[in-house]
């Protein structure tokens, strides 16, 4: 049984075209993909993204737990304040991308923003390792919804909604407010290198949840899909749960260890990934890449050196809009992760010039506003 | 929601979605409406050369969308005379008019076309009414 957002039957509507993604019935786009991903770049556009998981986590021991199922330092981080994290298995392979949000005013409350696709895995380990431990875990996805309101115009817009000041609210940071009688946790916030916010809408209501939409649509704010926000994280580097990381890679090669603190005594995975740091080093890196001839790099396409040997493989491809190029993350041996490496994509039975980079391919600008 | 496909007639059609226009003793040749509006927004195409020549099914050019890498195949055997090089900057003229503008070469026969291998408009027609009926039960 596919899963859907309380607003799939108005985006149907209204004419957008839904697929389905990780079990979930969801708009795939209103208009096109180009036209919203230039929104997201030059004005804003909003997401429906009530597909991501959403976990409660409750209780006197709720850091304990954290502390030991998540890479980063979760006494480190303050009320209202969010980051991102990585929950790893003993291996160090990757289990999931997540953020943890620490609950503004109250203790002792975390919410965790996960991947989709991951969604029953992650609940089970959580709720398997609470077992001995005063914490309460409560899947909260079905009954909040998640808006993702992105872009330059996102501080003008979503600043309507609320009295509370949000030029100061810092990236990563959230407030509680109530928009149309819903009680609404503000998160500065994205997936699209964009400055934004998330609103986490305690409710389930369409009618509610429909004029909260319609309302910022309103103010010119253009409906985005699934795909500008795959071709905007592209963009921004971002990689995707399930494609450019899984289990079967870790932190260090997917250059993820800014996630990873290492200082922390413990949890679970780091003895794997210090073993990995110390003796072998990663074998391969995630980077990005930007076609210098004329290609569409799709996942699954190898990568080549000078010589024709195969040195890796796309993981994420396609087309950026704001550039006009083919653009995408892939692995390689350790030895072509550099910035300005010439390398090549095989296209079929040809070859195209690709060069990569380790830096996001459009710069962020989401602590611009 | 139903979807329209524009097939046009005074063209053949091929089950791959390729259309040909007969020019005298050339032909021109393009993809559907049917294939377009499939493929979605079409980034860039990757054209043959002039002079180059092609066998029936081979691969004459390739689409890249947002969606997918879609190779075109040659609807008959002929010798590349001319391609729509308007395509390399403005591929979105598939999107637009895949019947006109957005044609992608003239080929020079170097065999007989195979009318039995094509269908015309009606038949065309069915196949994709067909084709459609099949995505909605799945």
């Amino acid at each position: 049984m596919s899963k859907s957002t309380p607003l799939l039957q108005h985006y149907s509507e209204i004419g957008a075209e839904i697929g389905e993604f990780a079990n979930w019935r969801t708009p795939l786009w209103f208009t096109s993909n180009r036209e919203e991903h230039i929104a997201v770049r030059s004005s804003a556009g909003i997401f429906d993204v009530t597909h991501m998981t959403r976990i409660l986590v409750e209780g006197r021991d709720a850091e304990k737990l954290l502390q030991e199922k998540l890479t980063i330092d979760v006494q480190k981080i303050k009320s209202g304040k969010m980051k991102y994290s990585l929950m790893c298995n003993e291996a160090g392979g990757i289990i999931d991308d997540l953020t943890i949000l620490k609950h503004p005013s109250i203790p002792e409350r975390y919410i965790i923003t996960s991947n989709a696709v991951t969604h029953d895995k992650v609940l089970r380990i959580l709720k398997s390792s609470s077992q001995n431990l005063n914490v309460e875990i409560e899947d909260i996805t079905f009954k909040t919804c998640l808006f993702a309101i992105q872009g330059p115009r996102s501080l003008e817009v979503v600043s309507k909604f609320t009295n509370l000041d949000l030029k100061n609210l810092k990236w990563f940071t959230s407030i509680e407010t109530n928009i149309e009688g819903v009680e609404t946790l503000l998160i500065r916030s994205g997936y699209t290198g964009e400055n934004g916010y998330e609103l986490l809408l305690w409710s389930w209501d369409i009618e509610k949840l429909k004029k909260i939409w319609n309302d910022i649509v309103k103010l010119g704010v253009t409906p985005c899909g699934l795909a500008a926000r795959d071709s905007l994280r592209l963009e921004s580097g971002y990689p995707l749960y399930g494609q450019d990381i899984d289990e079967e890679t870790n932190p260090v090669e997917a250059r993820l260890m800014f996630a990873v603190d290492m200082s922390k005594q413990k949890f679970t995975g780091k003895e794997s990934i210090e073993k990995i740091l110390r003796e072998e080093g990663p074998k391969r890196f995630l980077v990005y890449f930007k076609c210098i001839e004329r290609a569409i790099p799709r996942r699954g396409y190898q990568i080549l050196d000078m010589n024709g040997r195969l040195v890796g493989e796309v993981t994420s491809g396609g087309f950026s809009f704001t550039l006009g190029i083919g653009i995408g993350l892939c692995y390689v041996k350790s030895d072509y992760a550099r910035e300005g490496e010439r390398l090549k994509l095989k296209v079929k039975d040809k070859e195209r010039e690709i060069e990569i980079t380790l830096n996001p391919i459009v710069p962020h600008r989401m602590k611009e506003a | 929601m139903s979807e329209e496909f524009e097939v046009p007639s005074g063209y053949y059609y091929t089950r791959e979605h390729e259309w040909v226009k007969v020019e005298k003793d050339k032909v021109r040749v393009g993809i559907t409406d049917y294939a377009q509006k499939k493929l979605r927004e079409i980034i860039f195409v990757e054209l043959p050369n002039v002079g180059q020549k092609v066998k029936v099914n081979e691969t004459l050019a390739t689409i890249e969308s947002v969606k997918a890498s879609a190779d075109v195949y040659s609807p008959v055997s002929g010798k590349v005379v001319e391609v729509n090089s308007k395509l390399i900057d403005n591929p979105e003229l598939l999107n637009e008019d895949p019947y006109g503008e957005g044609w992608i070469a003239v080929l020079e026969l170097l065999e007989e076309i195979k009318y039995e291998d094509l269908m015309d408009p009606d038949e065309y027609r069915r196949y994709i009414e067909d084709l459609e009926e099949m995505r909605v039960e799945e």
